[in-house]
């Protein structure tokens, strides 16, 4: 018996079709690779789409991949995870499943006593017997483990496989330790093989350096194709396992990292820096490194000196990116913040016209105006709302509502003069 | 209401009463004695024979009785003559008026040959349930018991610790266990249950896990190869692990020094650098310091080494491929205000006590950061459970650096307190007991014992020596700050408290068929 675990292909999951495209184009490459070695079938646990109801493209070429590996004679088994589950059922699981593309291995009922009864599914060619649970969101899926029926699990004889869409707390590293989790005695006892999947970072790490032998192992092959900015420049690839079970009992697991496409990471910090410099630092960024064929992932984050994060022209640094033939090309903002941004501190008043007399006096000054004091300046912003609030009447036309307003605004601002004469010459 | 005794005599802190023939006054029955515009509440802490026949003469009577002479011996009038004498102080006065009643400190007298009635439950109505109310029990008159809930301010009294002192058998665990159940789901109070006998989640029998929101609120950790469903497994990552977690040990200087050696020549793997025998001698640590090192590594961490000196952990909780997390998880749980159980009946007491400190020591730090940077308000108290607690603040370990003794010292500005539970008070230092502001006290036997509770308590309570001794198993008195005076009840049976408890609601199964 030979298999294979794939989890987290998160289908559908980039607003950038190409990047979606890319996803396809790897779990294609993936099934290639599991029908050369001659797997006797596939384990997908949980997420094969980013949602239940996918972009058309996305669904067509995975329809016509799955189908490809189906009329090899391979089966699928799947439960499905958070994003692509859904309470009501209608997922487009269900479609496939419909279309003997793949199995859903989570068949639940009730119990006599009430608890939740799973049945396994036996793959015909090998005498394997499949089941598992579904993954939900949040991690709320822990509770259908807290109400199982174990014994008749436990008993059950036969190579078992157990697929679950949750992260086990034993297995928590530092990087993950704030991961949603539940405890490992929650799972039924007594399978030999637990494919894991939510866990985007192939665990365990031991499995990355070798093939792992072990007796009921509980694997998480990692995401399939990185789903999000930080997965792309994490530089941690997913893979997928193969899977044979050893004659004392235990299994072999060999990892395989699936690495389509290069990721270059940049990153500037653009602390105490002009937007200026910051301009600079990065266009030579883009121009030194060799990112052809890759996709660059770019992280500006500190606190600039001058000028504000919006002014960085990141168009000029996208066209300058993909002129030098990268694949795609993702930047990351959030960090970045100016001297000149200003904290927003929430205005408190008890009407509304008083909170709109504090925001005034607290932002006077900002524009400079010579011939205006203060006093004058409020009284000019407070007169420029009253008239902004006037709204059209019904049956005033666009055009004469527009060219009264901007009357009553060169009125208040006392420029109506200037404007004429300016029109005039 | 019936009158069963009067007042004849005695002062202020020893009311004597006679009881009325037929009735029965227990020790440690309250007793109402009514006045205009209010009641005083009385507790009885003795019992003594009265008699109006001289003490020689009822030896002579006895006697001719016992040996059955042929004399015809009656006492006349035996209710006048042979009476009991019960001992009472008052608990407090509460006045009534229309604004309601109003309960004060005792500083007069009932009047002499006023009435004493049983107390009814009307009369302690008073009692407001207090706010986030941990229930402990049942008010108790002797025996008896009145339907009235006792709680206690829960953001309070954990903050200010709990003494539990009793003797084998008395109820501690089903203390607990009961307060504990009633307070599982509030989450301004996380408490981490240390459990040396592993006796609290219900791994065998009832426990914890059987409350309809366990799963929600309840956490439980053990090293035990296998779980009940729920259990996680109580495995620490040896680089967690920091040279001031031993101190509850004893180390020579030249020990300290070399401890400290392997942690800053490698803070992450100074442990197995230790076991394993890493040569540090460049750094002054001499090889015999190692090899003693070594051996107390064994002995308190479970860890080993095998004839090419790799490292063997199976026999220990502390891991090198496990547990990362462990600790942060229990201080995260306990910060959400969710109940931790850690099973500790299978550890030596020295990893116990290693492990304990660790998660204590993690819970300070990260509360004395929020109390910097003001947010220490916004986080629920949080109870340290503590069994044999002489262990850890007792007289013999205080003068060391210990997170316990700084918990029982300075607790109380974090919002951190501990529920010290012992046998032997008198092993605590007194500045610590007196600051275990709330005392439930369950029966003792030992005079010592109820010395050292009687001399710390927030009440006066040096009648009640013979009170103490005469607990049953489940009746206490409950002696706190925060209550007007010292409460007796009963502790509930927790099988009891389950029987009454909510039923977890059934949930649909998703895509069953």
């Amino acid at each position: 018996m030979k298999f294979a675990h794939l989890a987290d292909v998160h289908l559908g999951c980039w607003k950038d079709s190409s990047m979606n495209e890319l996803g396809t184009k790897t779990l294609e490459a993936v099934m290639r690779k599991v029908l050369e070695d001659q797997v006797d079938f596939i384990l997908i646990s949980g997420d094969l789409f980013d949602s239940s109801y996918p972009p058309i493209n996305v669904l067509k070429e995975t329809a016509r991949i799955l189908r490809h590996v189906r009329e090899k004679g391979i089966p699928i088994y799947i439960v499905a995870g958070s994003h692509d589950y859904s309470p009501t059922e209608k997922t487009i699981l269900k479609v496939f499943e419909e279309a003997d593309l793949l199995v859903d291995v989570y068949k639940a009922s009730d119990s006599e006593d009430g608890k939740i009864k799973l049945t396994f599914t036996v793959d015909e060619r090998t005498g394997a017997k499949i089941t598992g649970i579904l993954g939900r969101i949040r991690g709320t899926d822990v509770e259908l483990y807290r109400e199982l029926e174990r014994e008749s699990l436990k008993k059950e004889k036969g190579f078992k496989i157990f697929i679950l869409h949750n992260f086990i707390s034993e297995l928590k590293t530092k990087e993950t330790q704030n991961y949603d989790s539940f405890p490992k005695s929650l799972l039924p006892e007594g399978f030999n093989y637990y494919a894991g999947g939510h866990l985007h970072i192939p665990t365990p790490e031991s499995m990355r350096k070798g093939p792992l032998k072990s007796t009921s192992p509980i694997i998480y092959p990692g995401c399939l194709f990185p789903t999000d900015f930080g997965e792309l420049e994490s530089g941690i690839f997913g893979g997928y396992c193969i899977v044979e079970p050893t004659q004392n009992e235990g299994v072999l697991v060999q990892w395989r990292e699936v690495h389509l496409i290069d990721v270059l990471p940049l990153h500037l910090s653009a602390q105490g820096k002009p937007l200026k410099a910051v301009q600079e630092e990065l266009k030579g960024l883009l121009k030194t490194k060799d990112m052809k064929g890759k996709i660059v992932t770019l992280r500006v984050d500190g606190e600039m000196s001058s000028g504000s994060p919006a002014d960085i022209d990141f168009r000029e640094l996208t066209e300058l990116a993909f002129k030098r033939e990268v694949v795609n090309f993702f930047r990351n903002t959030q960090q970045l913040t100016s001297k000149e941004s200003v904290v927003i501190q929430p205005a408190i008043g008890f009407t509304r016209a008083e909170i709109e007399a504090k925001v005034i006096r607290e932002n006077l000054g900002q524009v400079k105006v010579t011939a205006w004091d203060k006093e004058t300046e409020e009284r000019v912003i407070k007169d420029l709302l009253e008239k902004c609030s006037q709204r059209r009447g019904g049956d005033q036309k666009v055009k004469d509502y527009d060219a009264e307003k901007l009357d009553l605004f060169l009125k208040v601002l006392g420029i109506k003069q200037i404007w004429e004469e300016y029109n005039e010459g | 209401m019936d009158i069963i005794g009067q007042v004849v005599s005695g002062g202020f802190a020893e009311i004597l009463i006679r009881q009325k023939h037929a009735q029965k006054i227990e020790l440690g029955e309250l007793l109402v004695a009514d006045y205009e515009g209010g009641y005083s509440i009385l507790q009885v802490y003795n019992l003594k024979y009265g008699s109006q026949i001289p003490q020689s003469t009822r030896e002579l009577m006895s006697g001719l009785q016992l040996e059955k002479v042929n004399v015809d011996m009656e006492t006349m009038e035996p209710q006048l003559r042979n009476y009991i004498l019960v001992y009472a102080k008052s608990l407090v006065n509460v006045g009534v008026s229309e604004k309601g009643k109003t309960p004060k400190i005792p500083k007069d007298l009932p009047e002499f040959f006023t009435g004493l009635r049983r107390i009814e439950i009307a009369d302690l109505d008073f009692l407001q349930e207090a706010e986030k109310p941990v229930y402990v029990g049942k008010i108790r008159s002797g025996s008896r018991v009145l339907d009235i809930d006792v709680t206690l301010p829960g953001d309070k009294i954990f903050s200010h610790h709990i003494l539990i002192p009793a003797t084998t058998g008395r109820g501690k665990s089903n203390l607990v266990k009961v307060f504990t159940f009633k307070n599982l789901s509030e989450t301004y109070c996380g408490m981490l249950l240390i459990d040396p006998h592993d006796e609290y989640y219900g791994v065998k029998g009832k426990g914890l896990s059987n409350h309809s929101e366990a799963s929600t609120y309840l956490k439980y950790y053990s090293p035990r190869a296998s779980l009940p469903p729920g259990g996680i497994s109580l495995a620490v990552h040896v680089k967690e692990l920091r040279p001031w977690h031993l101190n509850v040990f004893s180390w020579s200087d030249a020990q300290t020094d070399a401890l400290y050696s392997y942690y800053n020549a490698d803070r992450l793997k100074w442990v197995e650098n230790i076991v394993t025998g890493v040569d540090l001698t460049s750094k002054g640590v001499k090889l015999g310091t190692l090899e003693v090192l070594r051996r107390k590594f064994r002995n308190y961490l479970g860890l080993d080494w095998d004839e090419n000196n790799n490292l063997i952990t199976s026999r220990s909780i502390f891991k090198v491929d496990a547990g990362d997390s462990t600790i942060n998880d229990i201080t995260g749980f306990l910060e959400e205000g969710m109940k931790v159980i850690v099973d500790t009946s299978i550890l030596s007491e020295s990893t116990e006590l290693i492990l304990n400190t660790m998660i204590v020591q993690r819970i300070f730090d990260n509360y004395k950061g929020y109390k910097a940077d003001g947010k220490l308000e916004e986080k629920p108290v949080i109870a340290i459970i503590l069994e044999e607690a002489p262990r850890v603040i007792g007289q013999k370990v205080m003068g060391e650096d210990n997170i316990f003794g700084t918990i029982a010292r300075e607790g109380r500005k974090f919002k951190i307190g501990l529920v010290a539970i012992t046998q032997l008070p008198s092993e605590i230092p007194r500045e610590v007991l007196a600051n275990m502001n709330t005392k439930i006290i369950l029966g003792n036997e030992m005079g010592p014992e109820r010395r050292a509770i009687i001399d710390s308590a927030s009440q006066d309570l040096s009648t009640d020596d013979r009170t103490i001794a005469s607990l049953d198993t489940g009746e206490a008195i409950i002696s706190s700050n925060f209550t007007k005076f010292a409460v007796p009840i009963m502790i509930p049976l927790f099988d009891d408290i389950l029987k009454d408890a909510p039923k977890k609601l059934k949930k649909a199964i998703p895509g069953a068929k």
